[in-house]
């Protein structure tokens, strides 16, 4: 595996920003004062400011950005959880029991998607009628998507456990 | 500093092993480099074979990890010289009496026969002594007084007491053969040392006293290399010598560490016959090296001293705290390595990535070593902390035998027992049992994602292990002890007597306060007279003390002293009238008193002779003026032309201050017989009046002024043993007519010529 320069290193940081950053845009930035946030207006700035589209709109952005949101937070977590997990695993000092590092980081990836999906069906319970299963049938796969993004992300931005996923930096 | 240790005999040998083990555990202080020398005539000794190996070992894991010059503290940090010309040395070439005397020179055997009974000398080539000095102290000391082998334990040691700070430890028992025998004389050696005047070491001499026994089912199997019922009487004895060396000011010492227990462990008896001597460690080797420890530790100390420690009980402070957290941080290393590290690195494979762990990866990266060498390193370790835990009772029997198989269940039976000793001999709770050991309670705090942490290239070259010993050590928290009672009960000495143990004059033995768990120093003059007058175990059939039980060639003089001035049975009182008698008395046509002058710089006495005669004496003056000068003064009943030697078989005794004659231990039975009838004719003849008529104001004075510093005591003792035959019986007396004038010798001590002078002539 190749190493990443040093000079470069600190993009490693950057990582665990994107999911999060990504939640930001949904969540965050449509909110100005006359709604001129990102998306969707910039797809499609032809939605106007009142009526059907736009109330549509701003359900989606808010269910959207909650939903990756709250994904991203369960990917972290998981990633966070692997940590303490394998710190644990560690002061057993059996080698049976600390081996594996590698499947518990896949297995709780997983964990964290299910987190993500679990959050978006209670999302899609409380959600106005408004939004349609088409909808939910889109944002149910990005939540899946941002926490395993931000799981992963995690795992390889942090130093430490990016040490541990691969056996050793140099 | 440099701290020479030298083990005498299979005890020394035993001590010194430990204190090597210890010492690579980091147990020394940092910066002192360990000279390691096992003196005994039995190299092959399994402690001396099992030291030679550990010192071997340690020394080829430090080469492989480019450590050969490392001087560090903790683990395989410090320095353990290994060179084969100093860790293993004979006291002497010679293997027999007979050979080493040099009794095949005119004279010797007749000048032997004062010393030694015929049986004891041997024939032309034998080889009695090839394996030791069993239970025969006055002999050994006679092969350690070997010039040759002297010479070159001297060389050996000496360049490293030179140069620098250096202290020098002797290690050994008093209750066998060789350490008996050795102990003393090695450190008279170094401190009479030319060489050593400018710059002399500071010497302790570390001393067992019987530590362990064979059990009561076969002591009577005329078996045993040295009587084992014997041992605490000759614990006893070396008290009696050391007290006796400390009234005349010639304690060759610093520092005397005493160490013993008041209950030995008992072993097999089949484990105390000459080819089984492959005894396990016991406790009291460990604070052995806790002694040397000790002695390296202090400061010089103005006196002489004798350090004694009371019994290990818990809670464990002090150095002993110290003993035992290394000895448990060892094993906690020892599990790690081998139930942890060891198997992950075998994960890891030739990349070295292991997932989850990457210590490795950054171990190897750092240290530079291929991960077979990491490996090969590791398991390098591993033998050498098995050795040393394995020894120390922390593994369980099967440390012993790994890798062998179809060993006789004899075999296997023993080793079992061995380890099962070495634990009894612990105090409960000090060290931990590796078959119950969690090392996650051991190191509760310690992160194993930072195992090897803190390795460091210039400081621990290619050891990672030392690092890893670090992480343990750091993390170390010591499984409890059961708090005990000793607020509020009187402790134990370390030592085989006890203040509850009466001395044979019915006083308690009021030795000193130890109040904590380090040595404490006292006195000499404070310490060895009361162990001397202790109560020492003696079987019920054993007689008066022999000659075989002191390190000295003189040892038959203390014995007819104590002997004499104890409780003296008729017939050494009448053999010692008679003595006097042919000492002072004309006889059988005789002119003059007929004693014969054995030169000590005779070109055909051995130089062992020579050396074991000046060098052993334990009379401060004896070799210029106690006596005479250069010569060893005895009487002997020689029929021949005046001045001729006597033959072997015609001397009679010796001339020694103390009781002024000292019978030939080779005396034959019909010569005994022909000494008790002319002692009754002597006493018939009113002889000790006589003699109590012409000494009893001044022999005390002669003594002093011949600088006899025990004078005061030996003085009365020999004018009472005269007046102990009442008043003068009715008859005949001998009068001053009826004795010499003059000792036929000119420069003799003032109390030989005060003998045959009259009361207020000088």
């Amino acid at each position: 595996m190749h190493e990443t320069p040093s000079s470069l290193a600190w993009l490693w940081w950057l990582l665990p920003l994107l999911p999060a950053a990504a939640a930001l845009v949904l969540l965050v930035l449509p909110l100005g004062e006359r709604e001129q946030g990102l998306l969707p207006e910039l797809l499609v700035p032809w939605v106007g400011e009142a009526g059907p589209v736009a109330q549509l709109t701003r359900a989606v952005r808010w269910f959207g950005g909650i939903g990756v949101a709250g994904a991203c937070l369960a990917g972290a977590g998981a990633a966070a959880s692997v940590a303490l997990a394998w710190r644990s695993r560690l002061r057993t000092l059996d080698p049976a029991r600390a081996s594996g590092f590698r499947a518990l980081v896949h297995r709780r990836l997983g964990l964290g998607v299910a987190a993500a999906l679990v959050l978006g069906a209670a999302l899609l319970v409380s959600s106005p009628a408004r939004l349609l299963p088409a909808v939910w049938a889109g944002l149910l796969p990005s939540f899946a998507l941002a926490a395993a993004g931000q799981s992963a992300a995690t795992v390889f931005g942090v130093r430490a456990l990016r040490r541990l996923y691969r056996g050793g930096l140099s | 500093m440099k701290l020479v240790c030298i083990g005498v005999g299979g005890t020394g040998a035993a001590c010194l092993e430990a204190t090597l083990h210890l010492a690579a555990l980091g147990f020394f202080p940092e910066g002192c480099e360990l000279v390691p020398v096992a003196l005994d005539p039995d190299r092959q000794h399994p402690r001396i074979a099992g030291l030679t190996k550990f010192l071997a070992d340690y020394q080829a894991l430090r080469a492989e990890g480019s450590a050969g010059d490392l001087d560090a503290g903790g683990l395989f940090g410090p320095r353990l010289l290994r060179d084969p010309e100093v860790n293993a040395l004979r006291p002497a070439a010679h293997e027999g009496l007979f050979s080493l005397l040099g009794l095949a020179n005119p004279g010797s055997p007749a000048l032997a026969r004062l010393f030694f009974e015929p049986r004891e000398i041997g024939e032309p080539d034998s080889h009695e002594f090839a394996n030791g000095y069993y239970g025969r102290a006055n002999a050994g000391v006679c092969f350690f007084s070997d010039p040759v082998g002297t010479a070159a334990l001297l060389d050996a040691v000496r360049r490293h007491l030179l140069g620098g700070p250096a202290r020098l430890v002797i290690f050994g028992s008093v209750f066998g053969g060789t350490g008996a025998a050795g102990l003393l004389h090695v450190a008279r050696s170094f401190r009479r040392d030319p060489e050593l005047a400018a710059q002399p070491p500071g010497i302790a001499v570390v001393q067992l006293e019987s530590y362990f026994r064979p059990d009561a089912s076969g002591t009577g199997d005329g078996e045993f290399v040295n009587l084992p019922e014997t041992f605490e009487r000759r614990t006893g004895a070396a008290y009696q010598f050391l007290s006796h060396l400390t009234g005349n000011g010639s304690l060759p010492f610093d520092a005397l560490y005493p160490l013993g227990v008041r209950e030995p462990i008992v072993f097999p008896p089949e484990w105390f016959r000459k080819d089984q001597q492959d005894n396990p460690h016991l406790f009291l080797e460990y604070l052995a090296a806790l002694a040397a420890r000790d002695f390296a530790l202090r400061g010089a100390a103005p006196q002489q001293e004798v350090r004694c420690r009371r019994i290990a009980l818990p809670p464990f402070g002090g150095p002993l705290a110290d003993l035992r957290r290394h000895l448990v941080a060892a094993a906690a290393t020892y599990a790690v390595l081998q139930r942890y590290v060891l198997p992950l690195l075998g994960e890891a494979g030739a990349s070295g990535r292991l997932p989850g762990h990457p210590w490795i990866y950054d171990l190897l990266v750092r240290s530079g070593l291929p991960p077979a060498g990491l490996v090969a390193h590791l398991q390098h370790g591993v033998r050498l902390l098995r050795e040393v835990l394995g020894h120390s009772g922390v593994l369980e029997a099967s440390w012993r035998t790994e890798g062998r198989v179809d060993l006789p269940p004899a075999r296997l039976a023993r080793v079992r027992e061995m380890s099962a000793k070495t634990r009894d001999s612990f105090p409960a709770g000090f060290v931990p049992k590796m078959e119950h050991l969690d090392p996650c309670a051991l190191v509760p705090e310690a992160d194993p994602g930072r195992l090897f942490g803190d390795y460091d290239r210039t400081r621990d070259a290619l050891l990672p292990i030392r690092a890893l010993a670090r992480w343990a050590l750091a993390a170390l928290r010591l499984p409890p002890t059961a708090e005990d009672k000793r607020q509020d009960e009187l402790v134990d000495y370390q030592l085989v007597q006890q203040e509850d143990q009466l001395d044979r004059e019915g006083r308690a033995l009021s030795l000193m306060t130890i109040s904590d768990d380090a040595f404490t120093p006292a006195p000499p003059r404070d310490v060895l007279p009361r162990l001397e007058r202790a109560s020492w175990k003696s079987p019920p059939q054993a007689g008066a003390r022999t000659p075989s039980e002191y390190p000295s060639v003189w040892a038959p003089s203390v014995v007819h002293r104590e002997a004499l001035f104890g409780n003296p049975s008729e017939e050494i009182r009448l053999l010692h009238l008679a003595l006097l008698f042919v000492a002072l008395a004309p006889m059988q046509g005789r002119r003059s008193v007929p004693v014969h002058a054995f030169r000590l710089d005779d070109a055909d006495l051995a130089p062992a002779f020579r050396i074991a005669l000046l060098a052993t004496c334990p009379l401060a003056a004896y070799g210029s003026s106690v006596v005479s000068d250069g010569s060893v003064l005895a009487l002997h009943d020689h029929q021949g032309r005046s001045g001729d030697p006597p033959e072997p078989g015609e001397v009679l005794a010796y001339f020694y201050p103390d009781t002024v004659l000292v019978p030939a231990p080779g005396l034959a039975p019909e010569r005994r017989r022909w000494l008790a009838e002319l002692g009754r004719f002597a006493r018939d003849r009113a002889f000790p009046q006589l003699l109590v008529r012409r000494l009893a104001n001044r022999w005390t004075a002669l003594l002093t002024r011949s600088q006899m510093q025990t004078a005061g005591m030996v003085g009365p003792q020999f004018i009472r043993f005269l007046q102990s035959f009442g008043p003068a019986p009715a008859g005949d007396p001998m009068t001053p007519a009826d004795l010499y004038t003059e000792f036929p010798l000119p420069g003799v001590a003032p109390w030989l010529a005060g003998l045959y002078q009259e009361g207020g002539r000088r």
